[in-house]
């Protein structure tokens, strides 16, 4: 056994809370009874961990943090469907808040403002591609507004809570 | 926040309004049709008025099946098999271009307005049963 250095440990403790904590957000989603139209598509909460760790310029661990909260919370509470779903939302909307906070040098608010409708608009895409048929198009200026909605709420949370990230990480 | 973010913020509602004005041009009329697919392919066209007060049982090539009810004008699934239910939970759709979608079914139940006549008063395939 190779021992851990204490750093190492906190990263690894501090990635398992986030994992977790993302995971609560995407449970709770699946409870909120708010059809966006069509079943799987979420507003996607769980993005402000994603914003969190973008914003602290650690994209490796936003990736991470992203995909076991997907795999995870597809295996505990949803089914394929829902993984397929939250995987298109999870990473255009990342791939969209990176390029908007590091190339574009936009604000965290305005970065999550446009994940938020990525999020959104990718599952809608997905949603098309399942079901090939276009009934669902009716819906996308709700699901942009929605996702503009969200991107405000977690860009707001997120710039209360980025303090205290450094402070959970000791550093 | 810098100017770029207020334009882009403008930007974003400005798109929203426009998304919502092309919706109401493009989904426009009474509702008079409901029309139910399965992977992309009609598999029935009929007038709403036709079906008030039925049920519609949907069967799905799996063996599973969508129950379908037109009631004062409004539709919804009250009962069906699919893994996760979603469509049950979709709750009633009245207005021309609303749909609910079962995803594991591939089913989605649409209401089509006036406007689009489409392929007109067709009738019910054999894929249902009342
Ligand atoms: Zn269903």
């Amino acid at each position: 056994m190779t021992q851990m250095s204490p750093g190492k440990t906190r990263k690894l403790a501090f990635l398992g809370l986030f994992v977790t904590l993302s995971m609560m957000l995407s449970y709770l989603e699946s409870l909120i009874p708010v059809y966006l139209g069509a079943p799987g598509i979420k507003p996607g909460l769980a993005n402000l961990f994603i914003l969190l760790l973008l914003m602290d310029k650690r994209p490796k661990e936003a990736v991470t943090v992203n995909l076991l909260r997907i795999v995870l919370s597809g295996f505990l509470f949803g089914n394929l469907f829902s993984v397929v779903y939250s995987m298109a939302g999870a990473l255009l909307s990342m791939v969209v808040m990176y390029a908007m906070l590091f190339a574009g040098r936009f604000h965290s608010l305005t970065a999550s403002i446009a994940g938020g409708i990525a999020h959104n608009l990718a599952q809608l895409a997905v949603a098309v591609l399942v079901l090939d048929t276009d009934a669902m198009i009716y819906y996308l200026p709700a699901l942009v507004l929605a996702g503009a909605a969200a991107g405000v709420l977690n860009g707001l949370l997120a710039g209360i809570l980025k303090p205290y990230l450094r402070r959970l990480r000791g550093e | 926040m810098k100017r770029r973010d207020f334009l882009f913020a403008a930007a974003v509602v400005f798109l929203i309004i426009l998304c919502f004005l092309l919706r109401s041009v493009l989904y426009h009329g009474e509702a008079v049709y409901l029309e139910i697919s399965r992977d992309g392919t009609m598999i029935s066209w009929t007038r709403l008025s036709e079906l008030e007060g039925q049920e519609l049982r949907i069967a799905s090539p799996d063996g599973g099946y969508n129950l379908v009810c037109i009631e004062n004008g409004g539709v919804f699934v009250r009962e069906a098999d699919c893994e996760n239910g979603d469509c049950i939970r979709q709750g009633t759709i009245h207005h021309t271009g609303e749909s609910i979608i079962c995803l594991p079914h591939k089913l989605t139940v649409t209401i089509v307005g006036s406007a689009d006549s489409g392929s007109g008063d067709a009738q019910i395939y054999d894929t249902i049963v009342r």
